[in-house]
């Protein structure tokens, strides 16, 4: 049993990069990921700039020798796994128990949407292999398999707190002495039913969104995966790999408000920062950056806002929102965010707002605007908010 | 001495009928899916009109936590932020992804459809209807892990992350469904922990 | 009016209403029907569905949905 839990490995894919340099110089050279439509075949196709992955599924496919006809979901999370799967030194003859955790929204949803229109018009046409890997649990079974991550294998759905919820249970797991290394994360893809129904609760801005502004009007949709790398202190000591950071605090609560909205105080936001603040052990001024969920969408940030100032007031650490730079990854979104906190304290680095004029009236905050390095990172928090109240914030800290 | 865990109550719903605690509700009996909601929500009148905007994943989620909460008080003085659920099914949110998609398919994109299309939403309901705070989770699996969920909600009862957790399977599939909500706590003094698979395993098995 | 009214029942699935119950100039939101957010959007769908009309500007929504007047109103300045 360990009290300690280290992140030792990364790997992550977005519209802002294929990798963590590719990701971290976007950054730095000040260069969002969103923009037109590329990929996806929609109708909003010139209406709604989104965070696409800059790559096709046959360009995703070919570079790891799978199938191009699997759902884009499988073949994101498999990129990011893979990567992450590719820093853990050879576990050959070693008896560890591995286990792979995954978040996700949309599943295969991809190739299911192609299918129905299709088998709607005609029973007998469609592809029904684009249909066999619909199921939220498909993509983590097949990264499972492929990786051989197979000791635990979990699915997690709570909308866009899945893959930080991930993070949380394979932390879990491991300080119980259930498993040794765990790779949990999440993934989310591009659809035309997800952009809809965004679209469908007005919250989608037709320009590049502005989380934290006082002018903002919604988010961008994005997609992406990512995963983290998670082992005891003792393993990692074993396995001789050095921690990019540990996982000191988390914390889960429910907004119980509304099934899309956050409560005007932003409750769960709240109860959230709070309890994960005490779990690890640390006070307010101890953060030095927090990653906000900052969706840039008129409820959310006031609610996330307003949760941050009740805890932070009058000292502020420095934030941003790197949403307006990758886009809103949904269910991914809590392990790439978790990715570029681990870097952050490692590399002493904090991430800007991409586009930020108008501080909000109501509030004192105001994100970073410019990418800025050598500075001591020492914990990191942050925030990933779902659907249905599910609200989530993960701390991270400088291991010594 | 170590805690013990307790199942204080459990309700399910499957084949046209309401369980309660191991008795089958004789006068809540349907033939349809919707049918039977109907039925559940003119004998429980909870006064909650929200509920006739859920989709039947939340209603068959939300109808089972009524019966659930109904004859026990076991909530009564335990923190609502500290009241937790953990709930697994097969379908995800599938059925009302159908509905929505088939209308997409039509040029409407409902709003009001869209919200149910994530399974973590009849959680949100719950909450939202009895006000509980505390950690909520849902996962997805071929067929209901009990084994996992007990390990899960021991863990966050032991650590005192929750003081009480709702637990259970929530599946619906067009015309096929079946729920099962249960409520574990510390258990009384003297009394001996009855929160183990076996346990939810029978219960389960006889909805 | 009344066709308007049976439109909205349907629309939000206000089952225990009766469109006849709704007068023309009760508040539909916060008091009076009590309905959220989420039904100011499918009302925004109503529009769109039945009138052909599309109400771009979400702000707008408090101001067009106050009553089923408004609505009524609304709907024959900008019906194509």
């Amino acid at each position: 049993m360990t009290d300690t839990v280290l992140l030792t490995g990364l790997g992550i894919i977005s519209a802002i990069g294929t990798n963590v340099p590719e990701s971290i110089d976007s950054f730095r050279k000040h260069r969002s990921g969103i923009g037109p439509c590329r990929y996806l075949g929609t109708i909003h196709k010139n209406i709604f700039p989104l965070g696409e992955v800059k790559l096709s599924n046959k360009e995703l496919a070919v570079m790891h020798d799978i199938d191009p006809g699997l759902s884009r979901t499988i073949l994101l999370s498999y990129h990011a796994a893979k990567a992450a799967f590719d820093t853990i030194p050879d576990l050959a003859g070693l008896d560890y128990k591995k286990g792979f955790i995954s978040g996700s929204s949309v599943g295969g949803m991809d190739r299911t949407e192609l299918f129905f229109e299709d088998f709607t018009k005609d029973k007998f046409s469609g592809d029904l292999h684009d249909v066999m890997n619909h199921d939220c649990g498909k993509p983590t079974d097949f990264v499972a398999e492929k990786l051989g991550f197979t000791d635990f294998v979990s699915t997690l759905s709570t909308a866009c707190s899945s893959s930080a919820n991930s993070i949380m249970l394979g932390s879990r797991l491991i300080k119980a002495g259930k498993l040794d290394i765990v790779i949990a994360g999440g993934v989310d893809s591009l659809t035309k039913f997800t952009l809809n129904g965004f679209n469908s609760l007005m919250i989608v801005d037709k320009e590049q969104c502005r989380p934290l502004d006082e002018s903002r009007v919604g988010l961008n949709l994005g997609e992406g995966a990512a995963y983290v790398v998670l082992m005891s202190d003792k393993v990692a000591g074993d396995l001789a790999v050095s921690p990019y950071c540990s996982l000191s605090g988390y914390a889960n609560s429910n907004d119980s408000f509304h099934q899309t909205a956050l409560s005007n105080e932003g409750n769960g936001p709240f109860l959230a920062m709070e309890a994960a603040l005490r779990m690890s052990k640390l006070t307010p001024g101890q953060i030095d950056y927090i990653n906000m969920h900052g969706t840039g969408t008129q409820n959310n940030d006031m609610a996330e806002g307003k949760a941050v100032e009740r805890i932070f007031h009058p000292d502020y650490p420095k934030l941003s929102s790197t949403k307006s730079f990758t886009g809103h990854t949904l269910g991914a979104s809590g392990a790439v965010e978790a990715v570029f906190s681990a870097i952050a304290i490692k590399d002493g680095v904090v991430f800007p707002n991409f586009k930020y004029e108008n501080q909000m009236s109501d509030l004192n905050i105001v994100p970073v605007t410019k990418f800025t390095e050598n500075l001591k990172i020492e914990n990191v928090l942050s925030n990933s908010f779902g659907f249905g109240g599910n609200c989530t914030s993960l701390i991270f800290s400088k291991v010594n | 001495m170590i805690d013990q865990y307790c199942i204080e109550a459990f309700a399910g719903i499957s084949k046209g009928r309401i369980i309660r605690n191991g008795e089958s509700l004789p006068d809540l009996v349907a033939g349809s899916f919707d049918e039977l909601m109907d039925v559940a929500y003119a004998s429980l009148s909870p006064g909650y009109p929200k509920f006739h905007k859920m989709d039947s994943l939340s209603k068959l989620g939300f109808m089972t936590s009524e019966y659930l909460f109904q004859n026990t008080n076991a909530l009564e003085s335990i923190d609502k932020t500290k009241v937790g659920l953990v709930i697994s099914n097969k379908s995800s949110s599938l059925d009302t992804d159908i509905k929505f998609q088939n209308m997409l398919m039509k040029g409407v994109a409902s709003p009001s459809v869209f919200v149910y299309t994530l399974p973590n939403i009849l959680i949100g309901e719950i909450c939202i209807r009895n006000k509980f705070k505390g950690e909520s989770v849902f996962f997805i699996s071929e067929s209901y892990n009990i084994s996992n969920q007990v390990n899960y909600i021991s863990l966050l009862l032991k650590n005192g992350i929750v003081d009480a957790c709702i637990g259970g399977w929530v599946e619906l599939m067009k015309d096929s469904y079946k729920s099962f909500l249960y409520l574990v706590t510390k258990c009384a003094k003297g009394k001996e922990g009855d929160f183990k698979e076996e346990n939810l395993s029978n219960i389960f098995n006889k909805i | 009016m009344q066709n308007l009214k049976v439109q909205i029942v349907d629309q939000l699935n206000l089952k225990d209403v009766k469109p006849e119950d709704i007068g023309d100039d009760q508040p539909l939101f916060v008091e009076g029907l009590g309905l959220d957010s989420i039904d100011a959007l499918e009302l925004i769908v109503l529009l769109q569905q039945h009138y052909g009309i599309k109400l771009a500007k979400a702000e707008d929504g408090p101001e067009v949905f106050r009553s089923v007047n408004s609505m009524a109103r609304y709907i024959t300045e900008h019906k194509k």
